[in-house]
């Protein structure tokens, strides 16, 4: 059976559990049609992603993922009639891709992963932390933390696009480097981006201008790459043990969880989120 | 004086991260502390109270105390706040009670966090009393349990949310010995393993709501349910709700050191402190019996020196077995308490194996020596000479530390030692003293000869009559005259100038020596000299003295052979007369005097006057001599009649009336005319 591996890469909060949970649910319910069926899990593994796709279907907020929750998962899948293969891809938490950027740090297991030549990187559509214009800085510099004294510069201070054009980067050179690549970029809580009226490769282009700038001019150019828009929760959800909105409440009334899933490309829009998967692994 | 208090805190700003230190971490330290300071597992925040998480930092030699909270002012569900104290290994050693250190957590803020950059310090209080109630005393007793019972296996339990489950677990820790407390892993709620690698966490609870804890491993751990109806249980909680009330600490503290073992030891630990607390006689050798091989206590100088310290402190009450444990690890005790406890242990040993004490005073290790040394020194010269034993040289030891030994009878008595044996011990026999008590003492033959040869006769028959002066019976000291006779000339020397001679001492070297052993070279007869001032100082002299003199005289020995007879003859003629001269007591004599008829055989009397005429002529005593043989005309005129009857008997008269006939003594004279009337009347029928 072929193996393949995919990584996840994101910062904090990008949505890669979401992900994970929805597509889940999406596997095991076969509510809707997908590229992708699931043939088996690894032994194991179930409770995490029953628990996580649980709180989805909840419309629960996922908890994130702790430093040490780290967690691979391993399927066999098939593509339609096709034979099947077997995916890992591990659940990795953002602090440890954040940690990559500020202290260039990253353990041996870690870099092991991020040896595959298949990578899904998770943007959070709505929390990109824009480059802060000169005045800004300056204003921020004499912001009163501490009276009298300058607010020292933090890699954690970064814009958004400037730790992932990094991570890139670090993709390339030893001990990371890989080769050419497949690089599924993943808009997540692609909802909150929709009033944009922009493809996700026009809100990329316009909202991360120097990540789409170094995906075009700074790869090796045997990359692949692609932008998926992908709204995995399709909607705003409550938190646990906090009161139910509104926006969650409609989601849950749906009838079909599993059309909550957008997926939006170049090719058009469905609600299957197997279409990454498929389009790094063809 | 206090401790240096390391601080980190962590929270969640863009992912959870550090927000202060105020150390210097290795970065993988820095980097096991990132992964340790966020949320426990998937679900932990939402229980909502805080959790305690203790782990070492063994590259830069920390142990990490942390407290966590749910941070549910944070923008996404699992955040967490962790403020963590990083305590040096050596700090941790020296505090009594380290569960103290929870009083330095704060809960943080994102308005304080930047407080958390400097280090703390910290003084710790004496530990208190305090009873445990019945909800933490089970939950402990669980703990306990499943930790010392199951040492190798990682444990878990369920918990309640209440605050006192924290306090539990670091009243655990608190009772733990340095090594193991650095170096145990808990943690007070998960829903997970926390371990890392082969950083396996000993201790993790979970919510009692969840069906158990996930081990990631190939493990399942072992949950704590169960209580052990062992002691060391009640001991273990004893200590932890009287943590002054006895050195627990100190023992875990010194035993712990000292054992390479982890959780598997406590147990023990425990069982020996509890075995050792006892007062009933079983205690001591149920301790010893804990650090006998092949347990694990067996392999700690520390276990095997508390023991003895009780075995020593009991060592009048010892059994054989637990009195070789004791003497066998002697060495372990220090000087101080050898030296407190050794009389005790030194007079214990005289009792019971006296060999062993004097093994020890001269034991290779200098304190098990000087100490031993020192009891004997002090130990009662009875007691001591009581407890000594026949048939074994042990005493020697003894002996070189007590000289004062061989003033005793009882030691001469018990051990029958000879001189050579006193003299290896480096001691000199020299002192009357010493001669008085071995006399009184010995009675073994060999010994008493060996003696006998370094004292000499002289001094040992001087004993004797000191002895006898005394009070003393003859019948027990007649082994020492026995050997002192055996130096015939000495003894000559002793009665020639013994100048108030004891008649018993007299009496008892003549049933040793026949009449005739005693030399007379030259001078007058040592017996003549004795015997007559034993007749001087008692008035008569005892019949058998007598005898022994009569014989002395007729034997070719006696330079006083005249002197003898003048002294003896009549005494004994009168009792022969009279019938109170036994034949039992006088065979001897009987066998020397001249042969007499069958028929004249009763008549000792005749027989005293045969013999005596016979040796007067043959050994030409001296006519003042011979004139002086009786005191009464009838006595002297039997005596001529026997001594005419002797082969050259008349001319001898003849002799003795001529050099007599002018005497200036009156009586010489007189007998002088006896003697020539008599010749006159019997010798006209050869004229």
């Amino acid at each position: 059976m072929t193996a393949h591996n995919i990584v996840v890469l994101g910062l904090p909060g990008s949505g890669k559990t979401t992900f994970l949970a929805a597509l889940w649910h999406l596997l095991t319910s076969n509510e809707v049609e997908t590229k992708l069926n699931l043939v088996t899990l690894k032994a194991g593994e179930s409770g995490h992603l029953n628990g996580i796709a649980a709180l989805w279907r909840k419309a629960k907020v996922q908890e994130r993922t702790q430093h040490a929750g780290d967690r691979t998962v391993t399927m066999s899948l098939r593509a339609g009639i096709a034979s099947e293969f077997q995916l890992s891809f591990p659940d990795l938490a953002g602090e440890l891709f954040q940690q990559m950027w500020e202290t260039r740090e990253c353990s041996p297991e870690v870099a092991a992963l991020l040896r595959s030549s298949n990578v899904l990187l998770f943007i959070h559509a709505d929390k990109i932390k824009a480059p802060g214009w000169i005045i800004d800085d300056e204003e921020d510099a004499q912001a009163p933390s501490e009276a009298g004294k300058p607010v020292p510069w933090s890699a954690r201070l970064a814009p958004t696009q400037v730790k992932l054009v990094d991570l890139l980067q670090l993709l390339q050179v030893p001990p990371l480097d890989a080769g050419a690549r497949c690089i599924a970029i993943v808009l997540s809580a692609w909802d909150k981006a929709t009033g944009a009226g922009m493809s996700p490769d026009q809100y990329l282009k316009a909202h991360l201008p120097l990540l789409s700038q170094y995906l075009a001019h700074g790869l090796d150019k045997d990359w692949k790459i692609k932008v998926f828009g992908v709204s995995a929760q399709g909607g705003a959800y409550d938190e646990i043990s906090k009161p139910s909105r509104d926006e969650a409440q409609r989601i849950l009334a749906m009838d079909v969880p599993s059309q909550r899933i957008s997926v939006i490309s170049a090719e058009g829009q469905s609600h299957d989120l197997t279409e990454p998967l498929q389009w790094l692994l063809v | 004086m206090g401790i240096i208090v390391h601080q980190a805190l962590h929270g969640y700003s863009e992912g959870h991260r550090q927000f202060a230190c105020s150390v210097q971490l290795t970065p993988n330290d820095a980097r096991f502390v990132m992964v340790m300071s966020d949320a426990s597992g998937a679900g932990v925040t939402s229980e909502g109270i805080p959790y305690l998480t203790g782990y070492p930092l063994q590259d830069s030699g920390l142990y990490a105390l942390a407290r966590t909270w749910p941070a549910t002012e944070m923008p996404r569900p699992g955040c967490v706040w962790t403020h963590t104290l990083f305590i040096a290994f050596a700090d941790l050693a020296v505090l009594e009670s380290p569960s103290q250190l929870s009083a330095l957590f704060k809960l943080p803020t994102v308005e304080t966090a930047r407080g958390f950059d400097s280090p703390q310090h910290f003084v710790a209080n004496r530990p208190r009393n305090y009873s445990l109630i019945s909800s933490q005393q089970k939950l402990f007793e669980r703990l306990a349990t499943a930790l010392y019972e199951q040492p190798h296996i990682q444990v878990w339990a369920r918990r309640t949310r209440e605050a006192f489950v924290d306090d539990v677990v670091l009243r655990l820790w608190d009772l733990q010995w340095p090594r193991l407390r650095r170096s145990f892993r808990f943690c007070t709620l998960t829903t997970r393993d926390r371990s890392q690698g082969r950083a396996l966490f000993d201790l993790q609870l979970c919510s009692q709501v969840a069906p158990r804890l996930r081990f990631s491993q190939n493990t399942d751990g072992i949950e704590a349910i169960s209580t052990s109806s062992e002691p060391w249980l009640a001991q273990l909680l004893e200590y932890a709700e009287h943590p002054n009330a006895s050195g627990f600490r100190e023992a875990l503290r010194l035993l712990g050191t000292d054992l390479l073992g982890g959780r598997e030891v406590m147990r023990s630990i425990c069982c020996l402190q509890a075995t050792l607390a006892q007062r009933e006689p079983f205690a001591v050798a149920d301790a010893i019996a804990l650090v006998t091989p092949p347990t694990q206590l067996s392999r700690s100088k520390v276990a095997k020196e508390m023991v003895t310290y009780a075995a020593l402190s009991r060592a009048d009450a010892l059994s054989d077995a637990e009195l070789n444990y004791v003497v066998d690890n002697l060495a372990l005790v220090s000087e101080r308490e050898l030296a407190f406890h050794g009389w005790k242990l030194a007079g214990y040993l005289l009792k019971v194996a006296p060999e062993k004490l004097a093994e020890l005073v001269e034991d290779e290790r200098p304190p098990v020596q000087i100490s031993m040394r020192m009891a004997v020194e002090k130990l009662d010269a009875n007691l001591l000479a009581q407890n000594l034993k026949v048939g074994t040289d042990w005493f020697r030891p003894l002996l070189a530390i007590r000289p004062d030994l061989t003033e005793m009878p009882e030691f001469w008595l018990r051990t029958q030692a000879r001189a050579s044996d006193i003299q290896k011990a480096g001691l000199v026999l020299q002192s009357e003293a010493q001669l008085a008590a071995a006399v009184l003492g010995l009675h073994n033959d060999t010994s008493i000869e060996s003696l006998a040869g370094v004292f000499g006769t002289e001094a040992v028959l001087s004993c004797i009559e000191h002895l006898m002066a005394k009070g003393r019976d003859g019948g027990e000291l007649q082994r020492w005259v026995k050997e002192a006779c055996r130096q015939p000339e000495a003894v000559a020397f002793f009665l020639a100038h013994a100048g108030a001679p004891n008649p018993r001492l007299v009496s008892c070297i003549t049933a040793e020596l026949d009449p005739d052993a005693l030399p007379n070279d030259y001078g007058v007869d040592p017996w003549l000299t004795v015997l007559a001032a034993v007749k001087q100082q008692i008035g008569k002299l005892p019949i058998e003295l007598q005898i022994y003199a009569f014989q002395r005289a007729l034997s070719w020995r006696s330079r006083s052979v005249g002197s003898l007879l003048c002294l003896t003859f009549e005494s004994l003629h009168c009792a022969a007369t009279d019938g109170t001269l036994a034949l039992s007591n006088c065979q001897k004599l009987l066998d020397s005097l001249p042969w007499v008829r069958t028929a004249d055989s009763w008549d000792i009397a005749l027989r005293l006057r045969l013999g005596l005429a016979k040796r007067c002529v043959e050994a030409a005593v001296t006519p003042e001599d011979y004139v002086a043989l009786a005191s009464t005309d009838d006595l002297f005129g039997m005596i001529l009649d026997a001594t005419l009857k002797h082969w050259g008997g008349k001319r001898y008269l003849e002799c003795v009336k001529e050099s007599t006939e002018h005497s200036t003594k009156s009586e010489e004279r007189v007998r002088s005319r006896f003697i020539a009337a008599y010749l006159d009347k019997h010798s006209k029928w050869w004229k």
